[in-house]
Parts: structure tokens; sequence; C-alpha cells
């Protein structure tokens, strides 16, 4: 009996007696801590908001200007001088890639290479399964589902009067995109058939495309300018091959071009965010401390014994 | 063959004649629930029943259809399934273990008498009918009727260790027709018949008839009782063999028959947590609607012109479904699955923490508290009403034979301590051999029920017994420690016990034994609140009933004109003081009479159906006409720190009840010395013999307790009781429920489970504490029955849901064990809601991103993990968690209230909950989305924008950091444990998504190595971790600062010592210290005025004036000012009790106790006796 007593004796944990720490929230510590905090994050804030500022962005709307099928030519000219890298995208607005029925609708291994059966196909490309519906393993699209049958298809060409830029389409998926999820099936579907809605696969555009916008309002990477610079006072030109039809659910389309900083692109609100925060914090922190100056917690008072 | 489906009315049990017992079933005991081949169906059935996990199956149904789920099914088929897995693989060891418990009883061999043939036989084969034969220490396998034993006369004890607890000896005897069938040989040819009630559950009753032949006459028909009865379960003792006749078998035993499975207990909190359940699941049905009207109408009127949507033109029917139920499934995580299991295991380590618990262990019973009822330790937390028993609850059950009162003279009664054993007078009067004197204490050694045993060493010489001269050591075992102590102080006035044969009892009186025979037992009862033996003297043959009781049953039997008022005025000064009385009694029976009484008996007896009243009613007749002996006092001391528990408890806001079967004065003698009943307070009796008077007597208290600014107490005899408690219940309930505390005196079992029913009928949490069996009922009914481990057996014990081995120790259950438990499952309930509903609210509001499409903003591995694993594991740990330390419980009962009152568990906490999760959820999203939103995040080194993917992991990231930090910042108690838990888990998400990135089958490939190398990742946790959280920190600081609870000043006072180098409550543990030594003295709490503001703020106003914690004098003031304060308290309490003390002693007589007050030299005998726990200056103050 005694041993087991001693074993239990000896558990601090039994017996609920762990040494411990107990912090509070003491005015000693809450009130610097807010004050510090605050003022780091204005300071943090203003950082961010002036490298935003750095970054030159030129954004043009071209679907409002270009119909559907025919060619047009936008230009810019970059406000001053853009450095390389620049990058290029195209921007889809009231777009919702991340809709329910168009996320999940894709085969990430048909996309990897293997050749699905109308049954695997059916299981999560619905709506585009196979052409005409036809319930035969030939006639599943390549690669099925609606993201694929909804790519993004117009040419952009970006020029200097008549000089094609040197925008490298290459290098605009994520790399490991490119390693380990796409890969081309075997015999490569044919691309004059019907069911095939792409006939590459690892076609870095149809692989920017395949990775879903988190939301709808979104831009892609069409291409970078790796050398050089755009400079200011120029004119630039892109070229259009205007396929894609946005119209009808009130989107719109424009192409972009910016060079980054450490914080990447022309987004301030992160900056707005941290200054808010920081001041909120620090004005807070200015009350708390007032209240404790002035008027610290009265003591004595009936009240704190008034328990019943 | 006959009647098996009939309702059996009668049985019979045919000896040595098995066709005829046939119909009955076989010896099979099964304790257990399942068989090998039904245990899954019926285990799944069983769980299925719950409504809950009717419900996540639906969910997880519904999560086969693809079309509709936002993630995949695992997410809720692998938890549901872990969790039916769990509760299976727990009823399943159960049942195993019960399995072969079954077994091993089932195929114990046992020697039996069947069809004239000596056999031996499985237990499982016994049937009804049969002729079992025990051996001495065997467990009886079956209910048997006691034929014959090694002893001539067929009696032999047994022990009823594993039906009640009792570890004490009964006899049984067999009938005398049946006591010479000994042998297998003479059994073979028995042919007797026993008559008895078809199976049934109450043991203490076997009303029954044997006959020897089957075609025996009306005349020969021989009635049985529960004499006669061995029942399964019990252990022959002290005799060498017995043959009994099987009656009653397998599980229509009587034991059989009291197994019930009991009542699965819910606490009051697991209560409120199925109403926020509830609550939760109704807000689901709302949202599920909003959402999913919403989602289709987007749908209709923006969605189908969405050609990459490509929603076809005509559509199945039940496509309008599947908006809502996407919602539905989504929100399927607010109600959190796991909940039910992961408090399952904290009530189960809580009550563990109980039994480890080494401060309520016990060194003289070497026992420590154990919980039975592992479930509802929060509960202990909640009570707001005690009823206590008195006996062997606030009171040692070690009986003292103090003093006595003989024919008017009073012994033992020069001090209050000093004893009548010792008293010279009374040992004169022994030596001298004067009768009445002699005659007093063979009526306490003779009317008993005790076995006198030997050690082993002595058995041989027998002889020498008598002789010896020396105190022979003489254990005497007895059920009621009373008898023993009256028994020994009889013996140890040389008027000795020694033997109990069957009929024979052996009084040894000066060195000379005296022999009796005992005619009849008229056993005492709770009910009959007397006992009486018939007695002839062999020698001279004459004939003695003695009898010993209640004094107010003795006194309606006592031979009119004798001179009784010294005698009444002694019992009630012993009352007074504390001690437990009974009044003696005798007279002298004729053979004419007994011859009468004998066969009014036999006839009474031979009943089968209410045998018990017409006992009854022979007895209540007989024992009449009695010539008044004189008067017993013993002695039960209070135990350890009663008063001190019950004060503390008091000041917890509990009220504290107490219910006795003694009388008035006894019980407010005790009610007085253990602190129930300060002296300050005012006494009411309640009062009346039927329903007009008691309902007067309730109207007039009322009356003069409105305009009362002080504690009043009531005081009801159990006769009032049952008439209060019918229909003018109200009235008492209304008055009772004013009243600081209600005294019940001379109550039944059923009376005391009667006041514990009428308050928890008002939705009041109850608690019932007591150690003997006529606790039981109420220990049965109280929301939580604790049971003290004492010295009336088990009983108690096993009713209970908590067993303790001192009454001090339920300070401790309560207000440490009880509060902590309640403080920890409300945090792990609320915050669970709190996660779940946190998480759903993310969910939900990503959808305004989505067209309302029902898409799950976390992927499937995340939604898992969060549930499973993340939240699920660290809380356990709060298990650690106390929000004050148990030293200032102790110093603050007030605390006790948090609990009680339900604060840390209420609409308001929820609200809170419930808004913070709703505030964090959205802001989390909103943020989110601000940062990420297309308009310009890209990604710094490659250009590329966000996917759905890589922000769901960066939302997944943050949400565990928030409730990372959320735990950090509820967590109030800081262990090793803690941090490593909590920080380690924070440490193993990064791991694990680290190396879940390395795996390129996996969504998330690759995606947090890119999230982890961006600025922008980082600088979005700090914001939304600093965006979410300051609000919550800055309100619990404003609350701490402005508008402290008393657990936030509580806590302050501790890290003030911490702070200063002293261990935790330096002062409160030299109070402690302080107070040790003062014996009976209570520690005073902050509403004795003074001590209260300096004690509780002393240290706050060296806090707060200048810095938070500035160093005070060296020598600690607050320790000085503290201990000042209680001497004063004590001196004030001192004066207070001496002036009280008369005014009560006025009030007593006022309520009808004192009827003269003439006797001058007994009342100062009287007044030097007073109970052990009073203070001399009592003495002084009487004389």
């Amino acid at each position: 009996m005694s041993e087991v007593i001693n074993q239990l004796r000896s558990s601090k944990f039994k017996q609920q007696k762990l040494p411990a720490r107990q912090p509070i929230l003491k005015p000693r510590s809450v009130i610097p801590t807010m004050l510090i905090l605050g003022v780091f994050f204005i300071v943090l804030g203003v950082i961010f908001v002036l490298s935003v500022d750095s970054v030159i962005e030129v954004s043009k709307r071209y679907d409002d200007k270009c119909k559907i099928g025919s060619n047009c030519t936008i230009t810019f000219e970059p406000p001053s001088d853009m450095e390389s890298p620049v990058y290029f995208y195209y921007q889809l607005t009231n777009y919702y890639q991340n809709h329910r029925r168009y996320v999940k609708s894709r085969d990430d291994t048909q996309l990897g290479g293997e050749n699905l059966s109308y049954e695997e196909a059916e299981e999560l490309c619905d709506p585009i399964i196979s052409l005409d519906g036809e319930k035969k393993d030939s006639m599943v699209y390549q690669p099925c589902g609606l993201i694929v049958w909804s790519q993004f298809n117009d040419t952009l060409t970006v020029k200097n009067g008549d000089e094609v830029l040197d925008f490298n389409e290459k290098g605009i998926a994520w790399e490991s995109d490119i390693e380990k999820k796409f890969k081309n099936p075997d015999p490569l579907p044919d691309p004059d058939s019907q069911t095939t809605l792409q006939s590459d696969y690892t076609d870095e555009h149809f692989v920017v495309w395949m990775r879903v916008a988190a939301l709808p309002t979104f831009r892609k990477l069409y291409a970078i300018l790796e050398k050089g610079k755009l400079e200011k006072g120029k004119q630039y030109s892109v070229n259009i091959e205007n396929h894609y039809p946005v119209s009808s659910f009130d989107g719109q389309k424009s192409i972009i071009f910016t060079t980054t900083t450490w914080v990447g692109g022309k987004n301030s609100f992160l900056g707005y965010a941290y200054i808010s925060l920081g001041s909120i914090l620090f004005l807070i922190g200015l009350g708390f401390l007032l209240k404790h100056l002035i008027k610290p917690r009265p003591l004595g008072k009936e009240k704190y014994l008034k328990w019943d | 063959m006959w009647r098996k489906k009939n309702q059996e009315t009668k049985r019979l049990a045919f000896a040595n004649n098995s066709l005829l017992n046939e119909r009955y079933v076989k010896n099979e005991v099964t304790n257990s629930k399942y068989k090998w081949w039904n245990f899954i169906p019926l285990n799944l059935w069983e769980q299925f029943g719950r409504f809950m996990n009717q419900y996540f199956l639906l969910i997880a149904c519904l999560q086969l259809w693809t079309e509709i789920t936002p993630v995949d099914p695992e997410t809720t088929w692998g938890p549901l399934a872990f969790i039916f897995l769990l509760a299976a693989l727990k009823e399943g060891l159960d049942d195993l273990n019960r399995h072969k418990g079954d077994k091993k009883a089932n195929e114990r061999m046992y020697h039996i008498i069947r069809d004239e043939e000596p056999m031996d036989v499985m237990s499982k084969d016994i049937s009804v009918g049969d002729i079992l034969y025990l051996e001495e220490n065997m467990e009886s396998p079956c209910d048997i009727v006691l034929l014959s034993s090694s002893n001539e006369d067929g009696s032999c004890y047994i022990q009823t260790a594993n039906l009640d607890g009792e570890t004490d000896l009964k006899p049984r005897i067999g009938l005398p027709n049946t006591a010479s069938l000994g042998t297998d040989e003479a059994l073979c040819s028995f042919k007797g018949l026993v008559e008895c009630k078809p199976p049934n559950p109450d043991i203490y009753v076997f009303d029954s008839r044997l006959k020897m032949q089957p075609d025996a006459s009306e005349e020969e028909i021989l009635s049985l009782s529960v004499s006669q009865i061995i029942l399964q379960g019990v252990h022959l003792r002290n005799t060498e063999y017995v043959y009994g006749l099987t009656v009653y078998t397998g599980n229509q035993s009587k034991l059989g028959m009291n197994k019930l499975t009991p009542d699965t207990k819910w606490t009051k909190i697991d209560k409120q947590i199925n109403r926020t359940t509830l609550v939760i699941f109704a807000c689901q049905f709302l949202f599920l609607l909003i959402f999913g009207i919403t989602g289709g109408v987007w749908k209709s009127k923006t969605g189908k012109d969405k050609f990459y949507l490509y929603y076809p033109e005509d559509e199945q029917w039940y496509q309008p479904l599947v908006i809502p139920l996407r919602f539905m499934l989504l929100m399927s995580l607010m109600i959190p699955i796991s909940l039910k299991v992961t408090l399952d295991i904290c009530k189960y380590i809580y009550a563990s923490l109980i039994n480890w618990d080494l401060e309520m262990w016990d060194d003289e019973n070497e026992m420590g508290a154990h919980a039975s009822n592992t479930a509802i330790s929060e509960d202990l937390g909640q009570i707001e009403y005690i009823f206590s028993d008195k006996t062997g609850t606030l009171t040692e059950n070690i009986m003292e034979f103090k003093k006595c009162s003989i024919f008017g003279k009073s012994y033992g009664t020069k001090h209050r301590n000093s004893s009548a054993l010792e008293d010279p007078e009374l040992l004169q009067a022994i030596n001298e051999q004067r009768p009445e004197a002699i005659l007093f204490f063979k009526n306490l050694a003779l009317n008993q029920s005790v076995v006198p045993s030997y050690p082993e060493t002595d058995s041989d010489d027998e002889d020498d017994l008598s002789d010896s001269d020396e105190d022979q050591e003489i254990i005497y075992k007895a059920s009621s420690p009373d008898e023993e102590a009256l028994v020994k102080a009889a013996s140890k006035l040389g008027i000795k016990f020694t033997e109990r044969k069957t009929d024979l009892l052996t009084i040894v009186v000066n060195k000379k034994p005296i022999q009796y025979q005992l005619i009849q037992t008229l056993e005492f009862s709770s009910e009959r609140k007397r006992m009486s033996v018939l007695v002839r003297e062999v020698d001279s043959r004459q004939i003695f009933l003695f009898t010993k009781g209640a004094d107010d049953v003795i006194l309606e039997r006592i031979r009119e004109g004798q001179e009784i008022t010294k005698t009444i005025k002694h019992l009630e000064r012993f009352a007074k003081n504390g001690l437990r009385t009974l009044l003696c009694g005798y007279r002298t029976v004729s053979e004419e009479e007994l011859e009468e009484f004998l066969k009014e008996f036999k006839k009474a007896n031979n009943e089968i159906e209410n045998r018990d009243e017409a006992l009854e009613k022979v007895f209540s007749k007989f024992e009449q006409d009695f010539i008044l002996l004189g008067a017993t006092a013993i002695e039960d001391k209070l135990q350890d720190e009663v008063p001190q528990t019950i004060r503390i408890l008091r000041e917890a806001g509990i009220k504290f009840w107490m219910l006795t079967g003694d009388k008035f004065s006894t019980a407010v003698q005790i009610a007085k010395s253990c602190n129930l009943m300060p002296y300050d307070g005012l006494l009411f009796p309640i009062e009346g013999g039927d329903q007009g008077e008691v309902e007067n007597s309730l109207d007039k208290i009322s009356e003069e307790v409105q305009n009362l600014d002080k504690n009043f107490y009531l005081i009801v005899q159990g006769s009032t009781l049952k008439i209060a408690l019918g229909e003018v219940k109200h009235k008492l309930l209304n008055l009772s429920l004013q009243a600081s505390s209600v005294i019940c005196c001379r109550t039944t079992p059923q009376q005391k489970a009667g006041v514990v029913q009428m308050v928890k009928e008002l939705g009041k949490m109850t608690l019932s504490i007591g150690d003997g069996g006529n606790d039981v009922t109420m220990i049965q009914t109280a929301h939580v029955g604790v049971g003290i481990a004492g010295r009336e057996g088990l009983q108690a014990v096993r009713a209970s849901d908590y067993s303790i081995s001192r009454f001090k120790f339920l300070r401790r259950l309560m207000l440490v064990h009880g509060r902590y438990s309640y403080y920890r499952t409300t945090f792990l309930a609320q915050y669970s809601f709190y996660k779940s509903i946190f998480f759903c609210v993310i969910q939900l509001a990503f959808n305004f991103w989505t067209g309302f499409s029902g898409m799950s903003f976390f992927n499937s591995l995340s939604v898992m993990t969060y549930n499973g694993v993340f939240t699920a594991i660290p809380i356990f740990f709060f298990l650690l968690d106390k929000d004050v330390s148990e030293e200032s419980v102790y110093l603050n009962p007030h605390l006790y209230r948090d609990s009680s009152q339900g604060r840390f568990y209420n609409k308001k906490t929820l609200f809170w909950w419930f808004m913070r999760a709703i505030y964090q959820g959205i802001l989390a999203m909103v943020m989110l989305a601000g940062i990420y939103q297309g308009r310009g995040y890209i990604y710094p080194s490659d250009g590329s924008g966000i996917d759905n993917q890589l922000l769901s992991m960066t939302g997944f990231t943050i949400v565990i950091q928030i409730q990372t930090f959320t735990m950090a910042l509820e967590t109030k108690h800081w262990t090793f444990y803690n941090h490593f838990i909590i920080w380690g888990f924070l440490v193993f998400f990064y791991i694990s998504t680290i190396i879940a990135n390395t795996l390129p089958n996996l969504e998330i490939y690759y995606l947090l190595f890119r999230a982890y190398s961006d600025p922008i990742h980082w600088l979005s946790c700090v914001l939304i971790n600093t965006i979410v959280l300051a609000p919550v920190i800055i309100a619990k600081y404003w609350s701490a600062q402005y508008i402290p609870n008393r657990a936030d000043l509580v806590r302050e006072r501790e890290v003030y010592y911490r702070s200063r180098g002293l261990p935790i409550n330096a002062a409160d543990a030299t109070i402690l210290n302080n107070l040790n030594s003062t014996e009976g003295r209570v520690i005073p709490a902050y509403n004795s005025s003074d001590f209260g503001i300096n004690g509780i703020l002393t240290p706050f106003k060296d806090c707060f004036g200048k810095s938070d914690f500035e160093e005070l004098n060296k020598k600690d003031p607050l320790t000085t000012l503290i201990i000042e304060n209680i001497q004063n308290d004590i001196l004030k309490k001192k004066n207070q009790e001496v002036r009280t003390q008369r005014e009560l002693d006025r009030k007593e007589k006022n309520i009808g106790l004192n009827k003269s007050n003439s006797d001058d030299s007994s009342n100062s005998d009287s007044s030097t006796t007073a109970s052990s726990t009073t203070e001399d200056e009592d003495d002084e103050l009487n004389n």
C-alpha cells in the first residue's frame, strides 16, 4: 500500500502540483506592449506603402475597345522607366474561377498524363466530359472539364513600333507544376481531333490557367520581359487577337505591365491595414495609460466585496 | 411444459424431484450484455440511438454524394469511425470482463443432491430444488433455504459483504424439523417442499413456507423467514458446512433481481452543453436557409449567364437542393463531432485525479477518496444544497459509553469528560451487587445482537475464559456501534457477555456464568425504534422481557405511576450535550403470557403477505408495562475539522441541511458544535400533529421571519415532516429556502429522501452525504451522492457516486475537484464550440467570393487535421489548468460560487465566445481577400498570382496560429506540459506541412514553400493574428483591471506573492498554520467585515498606486495584520458565544424541552458535561 502511496506522492501530475506560472495582464506589460506595437506597425505600414509606391504598373482595359474575333492594338506609355523583370498579365474580373462547379471540374490524373475511361471522366469532369455526350472512352475530351474547356484564348503580342519585344512566354508557370503535375499523355492527343481541347498539357499558358484563381478578380501571368526595360515616354503597343468573350457575364479584360519590389506588386492594402491597426493600438494604449495614470483602479470600494 | 409463459404466481421447490422443478431456469448467471455474434449490430444500434450520432451519420452519408460534398467524405467518416470504434472498444472490453467473471462463477463446482443422488455439478447446472452442500468460506451460488448445518441446531454464520458490504457475521438458523438432516444420506430421502413468492428483489423479506412432505396438511406447514435464507453471493463463515434447498437460481436470485443498470447521470453542464448544441443546430439550419436561398438566386440570376459554368438549360429535379445541401455539409463542422469523446476522456481523468489525490487520503483507514461514477465531477462544483447525515458523517461513529442514569441516579456526570465507567459510585454499586445496577447492565448485555468472538489461540482452553481475571479480550462483532459500546461497557463493569449459541446467551456476572435461554428477539428497526429480547434465566426459570429504545417509544410503554422525572431530566441533559441516549426498561413475564405471545407470534409469523405488519402488531401488544430502568448516554465525537469544513461550505454559498435520526436536542447540540448553526442565529421549530397545526406553525414562522435581519434556522421532527411534506409542501419549501439551514431530526430514510426530492424538484443542485444504510435512499435521490466509508458497513458507499473516508474531505472534493472540473469542462466545451464556429464562419465568408456556390475554403486535409489534431489534442492539456490555486479557494470559499452559480458557462459567456468566433472568422477572411485580391498581389520572385489552394493553405496556417494563441491566451496556469504541447503543436504544424509539401501526390505539393518564402505571407500572419486577437486581449485586460471578478482579484494576489519570491499564498499558509493551532476555529473569510477588506485588498494598496507590484516592507505586514484580525475575530466570537448561549438556553426551554427547572444538583451535573467541542466557558456560564 505504501508503495502505491509513494508512487502517487511522487507524481506531481497526479497530485496536481506541477510547478506553473500564471501570467496575468498587468498594466505594466499591456500598456507598453500596445504602444510599442502600435508604433512599430505604423512604421511597418509606412515602409510598406512607400515600397509599393515604387512599383510601376500600367493597366489597360481592352474588352470594351475590341470586338470579339477581331485583331486590335492597344497602346500604352510607361509613366517612368520600367526595369526588367517586367511582368505582363491579363486580368479578368467578375470571373468566378473558384466557383465550386468550376473548381472541381477537372481530372488531375488525366492532366498528369493518364488516359481516362468515360466513367472516370464522368466522375470529375461534369459537365464537359465527352464529345456530344457520347459514352465512349474514345470520345472523352482530352483533357476533360470546365476549366480546360473555358481556357483563355486571346493572343497578346507586345511591340515597340514594329519590333516585337522580347517578352518570354516560358517560365510563367510554377516550376513544380511543370515538373510534377502536368504531363502529356501517350500517345499525344491529335491536335485536329474535336475531342482534343489542349494538345500540349505542358503548355505554360495552359498550366497557368489551370491554377484556378482564389478570388473573382484575378491576373494571370502572360509573359516576362527578362532583359532590358520599358522606357518612359516611349509608345508601346500590344497586339491582341481577341477571342475570349466576357461581356455575357459583365466581366472585363485588361492587360497589365508591372515591375515588382520585395512585397510584390502594386497592392498597398497590407500597408494601410498596418497603419490603421497600429494607430488603433497606439490610441487605445494611450487611453489605457491615461486611465491608469489619472484614475487607476479604485481600491477598497465596497463593490469588490459585495459578492452575494 | 406447464405455464412457463404465464406469470409465475408461486414458486414451489421440490427436494429430490427434479421433474417437478424443470420449469425454472438453471443457475447460469449472466451479467454480460452482448454475445460474440450480436456485439457489432447491438452496439451499433445502441450508438445510433443517440441523436448526435444519427446526425453525423446523415452528414457522412450525404458526403458520399460527390456533387454536394465540399470536401472528401473521409473528413466525417474518419472521425466518426474513430469515435464509434472507441466507444465500441470500451463497451467490448467491459463486456469481456463481465464474460470472464460470469464464466468463472458459472463453472465453479458444487456438491448437490438431486433425485436422491449426491453429485458434483457446475454452478450453472444447479437448478431449483437441488439440495446444496456448502463448506466454510464458500460463496453461495444461488439462494438457498438453510436446512441443516454442522451445528446440531442447524445454525450458521454468514457474511453478506457481497450484498451490502457489511462485514459483520450474521446468524442464520435452520428450522428444528430439518436441523437433524445433516448428512447426504438423510437428505436423499428428504421430500420437502418450499413454497415461496416468485423471484423478487427484496433481500430483507423472505416470507415462505416449508412442507416436510409434499402432501402435508395445513397444520404441519412450517414458516420460513429471512433467518433461514442464504442468498447468492454471501459467504459461509465460522461454520463447517451447511445444507440448503435451492429456491432461486441464476439471474432470478435476489441478488440477480437487484442488478439494475443504474440510470446514467447527466451533469448539469452536460445538459447545458446539449442545449447549446441544439441552439447551434438551429443556427446551422438558419444559415443553411439563408445561404442556400442566396446561392439559388445567384445561380439563376447571375450564374446561368456565365458561359464558363456551363449550366444546362433544364436540370434534374434535385438541383435546387444541391446548394442548400452543400452549405449544410459545409456547416456540419459547426457542431464539434469530437466534443463528447473529449469530454468523456476528461471526465475520466477528473475522476482519476480524485482517486489519486493524497490530500484526501486517510492514514487511519488507509483509504483515499474514490469516484465510482466517473462522469459527474462537474456537478461537484455546482452544488447548492448539501444534505448530511449526522452519525458517522459529522461524527466519528466511535461510540463510547459515557454516562448513565439508573433509577433516577446519574453516573459519570462530574465533568463533561468523565465517564460513568470510572465513576466510583457506580463501581461501588456494582461491587455491592446492587440489584438495580446489575439489572440495568444485564439489560445491556443481553438485549443485543452482538456476536462475541475470541482470538484464535484461546480456542483450546475455553474453560479458562470465565475464570481468567485479566480482561480476556473478547471481540464483539456488531452491526451497530451503539450496541457494541453498550455491551463493552457492561463487560467492563463485570457483566460480561461471553457466548451466544442459537438459543442460549451466557453472561458472566461477578465471575459466575449465568445462562439465559433466548426465547425471542423483537428486532430493532428504524420504524420501531426499539429492540427487545425475551429471555428465560435457565437456573431460576424466570422470564424477562428487556427493552431499550428511543425515549418517545419507550415512554409510551412504561407502567404508570413510576417516578420518572429524574430520569427524564438526566436524559435531556445528556441529549443537550450531544450524547446519544436510550431508555432501558424491563418486565417479568408469566408462563401464561409467554404461551399466549408465542401462539400469536407463530400465527403472525406464518403469514406470507404482510408478515411484518402482523408481527409488529403482536410485538407492540407485548411490549407494554415496562419498568423504567434508566437511561444510557453514548458519546459520538465530532470528526476532525467538521466545524471548519461546514463553515467553509456555507461561505461557499452552499446551504447545509442536517437530516438525522437522532433526537431533537442531540441534533441541536451537534448542529451548534459543528458550526451548522452559529450562536447568533435564531432557531424556529416547526411543530404540529396534523396538517392544520403544521400550516399554522409555518405561517407563524414566516411572519416572524419577514422582518428579521438575522440568520434563522428551522428544525423539524420526522413526524411533523411527514405531514409538512404533504399538502403544505410549498409553504415548507418557501420557508426552508429562506432559512440558513434546516435540521430534520427523528427522520426515517424515506423522509430524508423526501426532503432531498423536494429541494431537487426546484431545480437546485443537491448533494447527499451519509455513511449508513439509512442514508442510501437519500444518497440515491440527490444529484450527487457521497458516501463516507465508515463503521456502518459499505451500503452507503455502494450507492454513492463518490466515497470519502472523512467528512472534512468533502471540502476538497467540492471546492477543489468540483470547481476545477467545472472550470475545465466549461472551457473545453466553449472552446470546442468556438473553434468549430470560427472555422465555419471562414468557410461561409469565403462563399461571398465564390458566388455562394458552397465551396470549401479549406481542403480536406486541413478540415480533418484542424478538428482531429491541431485543436483536439492540445486542449486536453487544459486539464492541468487552474484559474486560482487550491489554497486560494479554501481561503476564499466565495470562489465556489463561480461554479455553483454557473458563471463560467451561461448565455453571456456563450454569447461572447460566439461573437468572438464570428468576428474573428469574418475579419480573417476579409483581410485575406484584401491582401490577396487579384488587383495587385504578386509573388515577388516569379511574378505569379495567388491560386485558391495557396490562399487556402495561407488561411489555414493563420487559423492554426490564431488557435494556438487563443489557447495560450486562455491558459491561466502554465506548466511545462502546457508550453510543450501548445508551442510544440505549432512547431509540429510547420514540420508536418513542410513534409507534406514535398509529396507531389498531395494537393498542397510545393504550396507552402512558396508561401513561406514570401514576405507578404509573414506580414499577413502578423497582421491578421493581431487584428483578431488584440480585441480579445484588450477586453480581457479591461475587465480584469477595471471590472474584476473575484477570481481575478485572487489571481492577482497569487501573482503578487510570486513576484516577491514568496511561495503562493505565503500569508495564507501562515494563516492556515496559525489556525491549526487554535482548535475548532475557522478560517475567517471576507464577509467578516474588517478582515475582509484588509485581507483582500492590502496587496493591492501598493500594487496599483505607483507600479504594479512595488515591494512592501521586508517584514510582511499583511501576514501580521491577518493574524491579528483572526485573533480579534476569535475573541469577538467567544464573547458573542457567551452572550448567545444564555439566550439560546432560554429559548430552548421555551420550545418545550425543559418543562421544569428545579433540580439544582443535576443541573450542575449536566452543565459540566458539555460536549467535547464546546469551550470551557460554557460551563461557567451555565452555573
